[in-house]
């Protein structure tokens, strides 16, 4: 394999020639079908804007990614567990609450983790947060990517009972399924200030295209 | 006064409204036991004279505080904290997965059963209209036979789509036997077992003979050499077969047959082609070995210890 440098874009977050990638905690398995790449005896996994639009965001130029090595994630609408694999090699030494509720893809997540360690797999509704508030502990970002009409309600909730007081969140907007009529542009810009009308301070809006059409990622922080 | 109740792993706590701890009880420290407790009421008998809040209304003190710092409350490290969420969590997902599933074969074994009684009455009334329209004579008001036929036009639609949703249903959850058998066959053989998963844990040997129910009380009773196929019979590989190949053909398509409903049941992987090759390659062996009608007939004699057993019991 050819030879080629890992330089560091955010903690745990490399380029390695013109991919995006994540050091494979796992070192030797493939979770989605996705490269392995050899650099100086370590290996990556190759981060494909295509499947993750957390990946797709920081090739938009996100201003800030605050997931750090001992970080505690609460990931709703985790799937089959594509991104939330990726979010498994930057905190190795914190936690991934992946929260589906879909029976149908929850068996790969169930899979996931079983090798690693830092994932932690829950099977329930992301709008009914007291029933796996058991499970949870305070978390640093909450990460959500459920395309569902009532997003903005579902971040607002869970950040209540589980962002710590000045802990980040990041949220997929979806713009057909808030509103298909809407404008896209219109439809960020709602859900930007129904997040700030529940108390959350926004720091960047960032659309998606070319990677994810019609998709934008909201970056923001809950107050203190 | 209020008391404020949360939970975790580890246990059930309860703070006053100035923040001390009221009450509380640990969990014991097992993932199984976990789980039932937190499938329970989080009851706690020493409040009976307070007004009690859980999480359910919204995040409350109590809830904060075992999210702030999950193990320190309870004097365990961070590490056996973990192991619990983590095998908690696990536990509570294959539950819930195992409830859905089983929702989804009583659902799929039903609309099987409808499929089944609608094709019998459609035997019926087809035949009834046959021999209606021999003796009908046609002018006047068509008031009787246009309508009887209209109506058994209708059912055998909905006899279609039927049978298109038990399709649909099967390749969704055991698109290995769909692939194997054909849709309606694989759909017969899970109602026949009652559930995907309790045919997945079947062996080869026990499919084989699925639904020959009376073949096998006929053979218990030492009337009759075991019956080497049961609803299987249905398939074409066998059904096509000569006599003296069924058998063979038959043990194969139940070995197979296990192997598809295990992957169904626990895994999720689609191998139904390759098991098809593997059926084929062995009836072309069977039919090469085995080309023409045995010259001796085995006799095959009762087993008289099981008849004399047999006997003895119903007196
Ligand atoms: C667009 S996919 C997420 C893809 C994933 N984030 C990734 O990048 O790998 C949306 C997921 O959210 C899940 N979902 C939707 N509503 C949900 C809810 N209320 N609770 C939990 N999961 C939900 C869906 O089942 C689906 O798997």
């Amino acid at each position: 394999m050819e030879e080629e440098a890992a330089v560091e874009r955010f903690p745990g977050v490399y380029a390695v020639g013109d991919r995006l990638a994540t050091r494979n905690l796992i070192p030797g398995v493939r979770v989605y079908g996705e490269r392995l790449l050899a650099v100086a005896g370590v290996e990556y996994r190759a981060w494909n804007p295509r499947r993750s639009k957390l990946a797709a965001a920081i090739l938009s130029g996100l201003g800030e990614l605050p997931i750090r090595e001992d970080s505690k994630v609460l990931y709703l609408g985790a799937a089959s567990g594509t991104t939330a694999s990726h979010i498994s090699d930057i905190a190795t030494r914190g936690r991934v609450y992946c929260v589906e509720f879909s029976p149908r893809v929850f068996p790969s997540l169930l899979a996931l983790a079983e090798l690693r360690h830092n994932i932690i797999p829950i099977l329930a509704d992301a709008r009914r947060p007291h029933l796996y508030a058991p499970l949870l502990e305070e978390c640093d970002l909450v990460y959500q990517d459920v395309a569902q009409p009532e997003q903005a309600a579902i971040l607002l909730e869970n950040a209540r009972y589980f962002l710590k007081p000045g802990g980040f969140f990041m949220l997929a907007v979806k713009a057909r399924s808030v509103d298909i009529a809407m404008a896209p542009r219109d439809v960020y810009s709602q859900e930007a200030q129904r997040l700030r009308d529940g108390g959350m301070e926004i720091r960047e809006l960032l659309p998606l295209e070319p990677h994810e059409k019609d998709h934008a990622m909201v970056v923001g922080r809950k107050e203190r | 006064m209020r008391a404020y109740l949360a939970r975790n792993v580890l246990g059930v706590i309860a703070l006053g409204e100035d923040g001390r701890i009221i009450d509380r009880e640990p969990y014991p420290r097992e993932p199984g036991a976990v789980a039932e407790r937190l499938g329970q009421g989080a009851g706690l008998e020493r409040l009976e004279d307070y007004e009690v809040v859980t999480e359910e209304e919204g995040p409350n003190p109590a809830g904060e505080m075992l999210r702030r710092d999950p193990w320190g409350a309870w004097g365990v490290e961070a590490a056996e904290y973990y192991r619990l969420v983590r095998g908690v969590a696990v536990l509570t997902a294959n539950a819930k997965l195992g409830e859905v599933s089983q929702e989804r074969d009583r659902e799929l074994i039903q609309a099987l059963q409808a499929l089944q009684d609608l094709e019998e009455s459609l035997n019926l009334l087809t035949e009834r209209a046959s021999e209606w329209q021999a003796l009908h004579r046609p002018g006047g008001a068509d008031e009787g036979l246009p309508g009887f036929v209209r109506g058994v036009e209708g059912l055998s639609s909905l006899r279609e789509r039927l049978e298109g949703y038990v399709t649909g249903t099967m390749e969704e959850v055991a698109p290995n036997l769909a692939g194997l058998l054909g849709p309606l066959l694989g759909a017969r053989l899970i109602a026949e077992a009652k559930g995907l998963e309790s045919l997945a844990r079947m062996p080869g040997s026990r499919i084989q003979v699925l639904g020959a129910r009376r073949a096998i009380f006929q053979h218990m009773r030492g009337r009759q050499p075991p019956p080497k196929y049961g609803i299987i019979f249905q398939h074409p590989l066998i059904k096509g077969a000569p006599w003296w190949q069924r058998g063979k053909i038959a043990r194969s398509l139940g070995a197979k047959a296990a192997i598809a409903a295990r992957l169904d049941a626990f895994s999720g992987e689609y191998l139904a082609e390759g098991l098809k090759e593997r059926l084929e390659r062995r009836v072309e062996e069977v039919r090469r070995k085995y080309p023409s009608e045995p010259k001796r007939l085995r006799i095959i004699k009762r087993p008289k210890v099981e008849k004399k057993r047999w006997k003895r019991k119903r007196r």
